[in-house]
């Protein structure tokens, strides 16, 4: 018994110690504040904080109907633009139809140019809107988590589980940083180009450069799919292993405790619970308003970059019983991309969510075996 | 990385462009076709370089073109003069036919060695059929005893009209 007792002590002293931040509400909440908008106010607010630790959620009210209205007032604002382009496609059509009984096919072409450039100058100026505001939006996300996660890191080795935090820090802040830089510094570019392709490929009817622009969108797709799969396999892999090690080691660290020291050992043991039980539930109150920040950060630029891909979609079938053909594939291929800026952006949001998620819950693990 | 591909996307943006103006302004014709797959080939290669400059950074598409220009040019130039060379000798060898039958003498065959570089007859041999109205053509031969041998006097008319008229010295034309 001695003995074990003394290993113990050694292994205590000679573990892997992590940082620990003081950890002051008030700052917490003041950061949440720049995060706090339309969606979830009271988000800044320290009560709020207190009472998601008392397990009294009351997080915003009426939050479907609230998105329901910006979903309604974006789509109204936006409706200028179908306008618009529906506006040239039929001006085309009609231009096109004159020439053609005037006989000469290379004004028609010329005519056909024109309006093509003007619904291109449209939807590029459009696109560029959007993919800036997904690139904002990813570095916003990326700011958060930077704030979030080394206070949950430094409170769940509070709770006892240093082995967890060993094995999930590096894997996590070099994960969010490789993450944040491919799909804001790569994918995004190449979306970009491939709209650039799809748009130039239809100028001419003989130059078709379109397979290299479904390409480049697959291949845009195809990482995103891979860098979710692999994140959340290797957080899985390396959680569950730490986090029974954790468990049990602070379980024997209380038996051995409880024990080996003569009068007060039991106190000491139940105290320390006590007090790790405490911790857990700041950790995890914390990590629920992380969440909410992330939501109320990326609510809003989903929802314009749906709503932009529904309006995409919906001029090009609007104008495609009217227009020149090649119209319509311009932008039926831009809506396109916009479908992979929204799975993008949502790809990140799902992967800091589940981040988050995950490292709570593996420290919670361990205090199951208590 | 993200540089080079914005770069050839913007070449191949101009690229397309180019190609649209220029088969707008071409007018429909037998041309038209060929430019247009021209076009499509100059728009492969613009897609095609970055590919290979990705697994192979030393291979420059100019180069290699430059390199396989100068061999073609090679080659073609091998070919010219191989050609030039044997277009001479047959031409030079019909003339002398032509002439020896001007002259009541025919030719069944000839046989000449020029010099490669300065064109000039070095040796020449021919195989004449005497021509007194027979039908079959007679094979001169030192054993053979026929009365249709060639004279040496025709032998010093042939040598002569053709060394007035091809330069060839008469030590170095064999008749048979």
């Amino acid at each position: 018994m001695k003995k074990l007792f003394i290993i113990l002590i050694i292994m205590i002293f000679t573990m892997p110690t992590a940082f620990c931040t003081n950890i002051n509400l008030s700052d917490f909440s003041n950061e949440m504040k720049n995060y706090s908008n339309e969606f979830f106010p009271e988000l800044g607010d320290e009560s709020f904080i207190t009472s998601v630790m008392c397990g009294d959620v009351n997080a915003s009210e009426n939050l479907f109907q609230k998105i329901t209205d910006i979903f309604l007032n974006e789509f109204k604002s936006n409706i200028s633009l179908v306008i618009k382009i529906v506006g040239i496609a039929i001006l085309c059509s009609v231009l096109k139809n004159i020439q053609s009984s005037f006989g000469e096919s290379g004004t028609s072409e010329i005519a056909f140019y024109v309006c093509y450039i003007l619904v291109v100058i449209l939807i590029v100026t459009t696109f560029a809107n959007v993919i800036d505001l997904c690139r904002d939006t990813i570095s916003n996300i990326s700011n958060l988590m930077k704030l979030l996660v080394p206070l949950i890191i430094s409170l769940i080795v509070a709770t006892g589980n240093v082995t967890t935090v060993a094995m999930l820090q590096p894997v996590l802040i070099s994960m969010i940083a490789l993450i944040t830089n491919l799909l804001s510094n790569f994918v995004l570019p190449v979306t970009f180009i491939s709209t650039i392709i799809n748009v130039i490929s239809n100028i001419s009817e003989h130059i078709n450069v379109e397979k290299l622009s479904a390409m480049l969108k697959k291949c845009a797709l195809w990482i995103t799919e891979i860098t979710l799969i692999v994140f959340v396999g290797v957080l899985s892999l390396e959680g569950t292993l730490s986090s029974t090690v954790d468990g049990i080691t602070a379980k024997t660290a209380k038996v051995v405790v409880s024990s080996a020291v003569p009068v007060v050992g039991k106190i000491l043991g139940d105290t320390v619970d006590s007090v790790i039980g405490g911790v857990t539930i700041t950790k995890n109150a914390i990590g629920f308003v992380g969440i909410l920040a992330i939501l109320a950060a990326t609510l809003m630029p989903l929802i314009k970059t749906l709503i932009m891909m529904i309006i995409f979609n919906l001029s090009s079938a609007l104008i495609e019983p009217i227009a020149d053909k090649r119209i319509v594939k311009c932008m039926s291929g831009v809506g396109d991309s916009v479908k992979i800026l929204f799975a993008v952006l949502a790809t990140v949001v799902f992967l800091f969510i589940i981040a988050i998620t995950f490292m709570l819950k593996l420290s919670n693990t361990a205090l199951m075996y208590k | 990385m993200i540089n080079d591909l914005s770069s050839t996307a913007s070449t191949l943006v101009a690229a397309v462009i180019l190609i649209t103006i220029i088969e707008m302004l071409l007018p429909s014709g037998n041309m038209k076709k060929y430019v247009k797959f021209f076009g499509g080939l100059i728009l492969m290669l613009v897609i095609i370089t970055p590919i290979i400059n990705l697994f192979n950074s030393d291979i420059d598409i100019e180069k290699l073109i430059e390199e396989n220009q100068i061999e073609v040019s090679n080659i073609e130039y091998e070919f010219n003069e191989s050609h030039i060379y044997n277009s001479y000798n047959e031409n030079l060898k019909l003339d002398i036919i032509k002439r020896l039958e001007e002259n009541g003498y025919k030719v069944i065959d000839i046989k000449m060695v020029t010099d490669k570089n300065t064109y000039e007859p070095t040796d020449l041999e021919l195989l004449i059929e005497h021509d007194d109205g027979d039908i079959q053509p007679v094979v001169i031969d030192v054993f053979k005893n026929a009365s249709t041998e060639l004279t040496s006097y025709d032998k010093e008319i042939i040598k002569t009209i053709i060394n007035l008229n091809y330069g060839i010295k008469k030590a170095n034309i064999k008749i048979n």
